[in-house]
């Protein structure tokens, strides 16, 4: 036999047909127990299983697919009625007991999965390391682990021993056509409001998908960003906004000019009230995109979020400039606007916004608050009306609306408006609140002491329902209840002591001993 | 069935019974290391012995305390073995009241003729609170001796069961441990003088402690530290002869001093077979017994005894060096290289030298996976020294196997020679020259 000096000390290449029919070949002589580990993604997995199934069809072939985290293997495998028949068991889902013991702690990104802390250990691995000679004594089975490579990273590490015992670890790479069709189905399928309409363990398999996939060594840079930025949206969607921000930043990195990456790690980092890097990252996207009319706007809100009213304007005129029909950016406006004081530009901005949608309710209620700031209250009434016709459970509106009323005098509209927040929110305590009020003003003492009770059961501890409380006994003469109230409100907020002093309300028992030194007069 | 079929399932990964014929002595290329004499020479010597046993996964512990039981067994010696699994311990948190009661169920099991009565006493005055705990009502009067011996599995079951029940059943245990050890102790000196005929010393070897996995805490030491140093007095405190294994990462640490302090003795470990020796030359002898290992488990084959190691079975003899040599000294890791040759092989001997590199790859892959970025600068450094650090950096890489221990006169370490040709090594020597 002629041989050629072979260079050990290059590496091969790996081979997908050959890693295909070493498995085969070990399974096919692998007598009892065996543990083989193949890295692949589920989709992979799936193919690979097809094909061992027609390719070995004299071996008894099964799958157990987890489909939850487990912290003992062994059990699962003992609970399968046809455990004596089995020769080769295909295993799916492992990953799932890594990830839940990952949570959001370690896998926002790969990089930083691969820090693996030594300071626990995931329970299911635990259990492996110390039950392989269980698993050998105990069953005749080939397992096959198909499992993503940050799982097979975990086993090595974390459970070595059961590890150790191997008779192989094979490769599957998708080839890249595959690698290619399946990003794109991933991609397509997904959306932002998509991903919010999932539950939490649709979207963690989403993203145990996506990684998988990243992790193909024949992924291009430009899938890879599309990649992470979509992983990005999912921790997004699930409110992990670091983990979104880590991969908004992966797919930055490899693509710094996608200004929807920087829009959206914007409103991550908004989301975790980091606004200033927040406006730096709409920036960055506006650069890119000067007529990137979102990042404008919600630049906008960042800035009015740190009280930079005029800035944040400024912004909204932008955004408003290059969509002028843009009518988040004129409600917006018109709030800042109102936040400055300048009402009447306020009223301005939300006519804009309620012409280009009528059905605003948000833009009409604020409107209506500036229009009652102008003390223009039957215009404010009409604005809430709408708010409310819009949308009839708008209990913000109705409470408002009773608050202009009653400014009006028209105190039993007034009630009724009350009434209707709460009959829509029954723990809406500042209703409750301002509805006494206005009971008492029409002298319905014991009414309004009733509505109060309702206030201060809801909340305790708000100083202006038992202060009103004092007000209506004093009103009515009942001295020691009114200082036991009174001395409730000042005892939480000292605010009202001041105003006790000059309050009307309280001349009648002014004289008073006890009101005296509750006052400090 | 083909005959490489049967080559292939010759070599399988665990370890081997006593008086296995695929045995193969390597003390010699071991620097000497022999079982029987290092651990089986205090026991003649003394009434009480506690010893450590440690050495890299896969390099023959277990297959060396097995032959150390028989050799024992063949004296005047009672030998309970026993590795510990899941079913002792919780692996979780295991502590070391847990492994003094699976010594106990162990010893329970193993010495039917003694009398159970002081540990069985023991268990019955804290029964109602072991039972309130398990929320069991069983009466221990009305259980046989031998169903009262089942409760102590159940204690220790439920140890790794539930980490409520766990947590309470150790507050119950701890304070008493050494009314624990006190009972254990005077059962096994009764045991001591029922042992069979022409027995007359006891010897508990506890296998398997060493999978504990390792946890490390915030102030820089592990749950190992915690078990078999801090605990230590508990675990040496047994009137008889016991041998526990130990994770080869706590031996090589600074705890090294701490450990032969406190057990008046070094621990034993096992060293790999020499492949190259400390300056770096080929060690011939060395490489030499792994071919025998390969050999001794090929003659094990029908029909494939007769056939040229060299080049019937191997293509060339070059490659067979290759397969030993990359193993570094390594038992599992050569069992494995030559179960995976075999599969990337075609169906027909001889093994091919193209084989073989599929096999490296895929070895070399896995450890090239354990590596984090910044080991590699580490990694250079042993191999230029060929001695390590005391801290955690370096023990991790130990218990990964990227570095392995050797021994001539003294002890040595070296990178694992899978990872000599791994572009990140390469860098890192090239940068530390």
């Amino acid at each position: 036999m002629t041989s050629n000096p072979v260079d050990w000390t290059e590496d091969v290449a790996p081979d997908p047909e050959l890693e295909y029919r070493a498995l085969l070949r070990s399974l096919r002589r692998t007598r009892g127990f065996g543990l083989f580990f193949v890295q692949c993604s589920p989709a992979e997995g799936e193919r690979l299983m097809q094909k061992v199934r027609s390719d070995l069809p004299q071996k008894t072939i099964d799958v157990l697919k987890l489909e939850r985290a487990i912290s003992n293997l062994y059990d699962e495998v003992a609970a399968l009625p046809n455990k004596d028949d089995i020769e080769i068991l295909f295993i799916q889902g492992l990953e799932l007991s890594l990830y839940e013991y990952e949570q959001d702690k370690l896998w926002t990104d790969s990089a930083e999965r691969y820090n693996y802390s030594e300071g626990s250990v995931p329970k299911l691995l635990a259990h492996l390391n110390l039950s392989r000679e269980r698993f050998r004594s105990h069953f005749n089975i080939s397992f096959v682990f198909l499992v993503p490579l940050f799982a097979l990273k975990y086993l090595m590490r974390r459970a070595p021993d059961f590890f150790d015992w191997r008779s192989g670890v094979l490769e599957f790479i998708g080839d890249p056509d595959r690698v290619e069709q399946e990003s794109t189905r991933i991609l397509l399928e997904g959306d932002y409001n998509g991903y919010c309409t999932l539950s939490q363990p649709e979207r963690n398999q989403k993203i145990l998908e996506i990684q998988a996939i990243l992790e193909e060594p024949s992924q291009t840079p430009k899938q890879k960003s599309q990649l992470s930025f979509e992983q990005a949206l999912l921790f997004h969607a699930s409110n992990q906004y670091e983990a979104a921000i880590t991969n908004y930043d992966q797919a930055i990195a490899i693509k710094p000019d996608d200004h929807y990456a920087w829009n959206n790690r914007g409103l991550a980092l908004s989301a975790l009230g980091r606004n200033e890097e927040a406006i730096a990252s709409y920036d960055q996207a506006i650069t890119i995109k000067p007529d990137d009319h979102e990042a404008w706007y919600y630049r906008g809100v960042a800035l009015s979020a740190l009280g930079r009213k005029e800035e944040a304007i400024a912004s909204y005129d932008q955004a408003i400039a290059i969509k002028p029909d843009y009518h988040e950016a004129w409600c917006n406006r018109g709030n800042a606007l109102s936040n400055l004081g300048r009402k009447e530009d306020a009223i301005a901005s939300y006519d804009q916004a309620i012409t280009i949608k009528p059905d605003l309710h948000l833009a009409w209620y604020n409107r209506g608050i500036a229009l009652s700031n102008l003390g223009r209250k039957e215009d404010a009434i009409a604005s809430y009306d709408q708010a409310i016709t819009i949308k009839p459970d708008f209990h913000l509106a109705w409470n408002n609306r009773g608050i202009a009323l009653s400014n009006l005098g028209r105190n039993e509209d007034a009630i009724a408006s009350y009434d209707q927040a709460i009959t829509i929110k029954p723990d809406f305590h500042e209703a409750w609140n301002n509805r006494g009020t206005v009971l008492n003003d029409l002298g319905r003492n014991e009414e309004a002491i009733a509505s109060y009770d309702q206030a201060i059961k809801i909340k305790p501890d708000d100083p202006g329902a038992w202060y009103n409380k004092a007000c209506c006994y004093a009103l009515w003469s009942r001295v020691e209840t009114a200082i036991e109230n009174l001395e409730r409100a000042i005892e939480l907020n000292l605010r009202y002591r001041e105003k006790a002093k000059t309050d009307a309300d309280f001349d009648g028992i002014r004289q008073d001993e006890r009101f005296r030194a509750l006052v400090g007069e | 069935m083909s005959i490489l079929d049967d080559i292939y399932n010759a070599f399988d990964p665990s370890p081997l019974p006593a008086d296995s014929p695929l045995y193969v002595d390597c003390k010699a290329v071991r620097g000497g290391a022999d079982v029987l004499v290092e651990l089986g020479k205090k026991i003649p010597r003394s009434h009480q012995s506690c010893q450590l046993y440690s050495g890299h996964r896969g390099g023959g512990k277990s297959t060396e305390l097995k032959r150390l039981q028989k050799d024992l067994d063949q004296k005047d010696c009672f030998v309970i073995y026993f590795s510990a699994e899941d079913e002792d311990i919780n692996p979780e948190d295991v502590e070391y009241a847990d492994i003094l009661l699976a010594c106990t169920r162990h010893l329970l099991e193993g010495l039917k003729a003694a009398d159970p009565q002081p540990v069985l006493s023991w268990l019955k005055e804290r029964w109602k609170t072991i039972n309130d705990i398990l929320q069991t009502e069983i009466s221990l009067d009305k259980l046989s001796a031998e169903a009262q011996i089942q409760q102590f599995a159940k204690i220790t079951a439920s140890i790794r069961a539930q980490p409520n029940q766990r947590y309470q059943i150790r507050q119950l245990i701890d304070p008493h441990t050494e009314t624990l050890v006190k009972a254990l102790n005077q059962f096994i000196a009764d045991a001591k003088t029922k042992l069979p005929a022409g027995k007359t010393k006891l010897v508990v070897i506890a296998d398997g402690l060493e999978k504990i996995t390792l946890i490390s805490r915030d102030n820089g030491r592990s749950n190992h530290d915690e078990i078999f140093v801090d605990r230590a007095e508990q675990l040496k405190s047994l009137e008889c002869h016991i041998i526990y294994t130990v994770p080869i990462s706590l031996v090589l640490s600074n705890r090294s001093s701490d450990l032969m302090e406190i057990y008046n003795c070094a621990p034993h470990v096992l060293p790999m077979i020499t492949i190259r020796t400390r300056d770096d030359q080929p060690y011939p002898d060395g490489v030499e017994k792994l071919r025998e290992i390969v050999r001794s488990r090929l003659q094990s084959v029908p029909n494939a005894e007769a056939l040229s190691l060299e080049t019937g079975v191997f293509d060339d003899p070059a490659t067979l060096e290759q397969l030993c040599c990359i193993s570094g000294g390594h038992v599992r890791n050569l069992i494995l290289l030559m179960q995976l040759a075999i599969d990337y092989n075609e169906d027909t001997l001889p093994i091919r030298a193209t084989a073989l590199q599929q096999a490296i790859r895929q070895l070399r892959k896995t450890y090239r996976n354990t590596v984090d970025a910044d080991q590699w600068a580490l990694l250079a450094t042993v191999f230029r020294t060929k001695r390590i650090e005391n801290n955690a950096q370096y023990r991790s890489l130990l218990f990964t196997r990227c570095l392995l221990e050797y021994y001539d006169e003294e002890v040595w370490h070296d990178v694992h020679p899978i990872l000599k040709d791994v572009p990140e090594f390469k860098d890192a020597v090239a940068v530390g020259a």
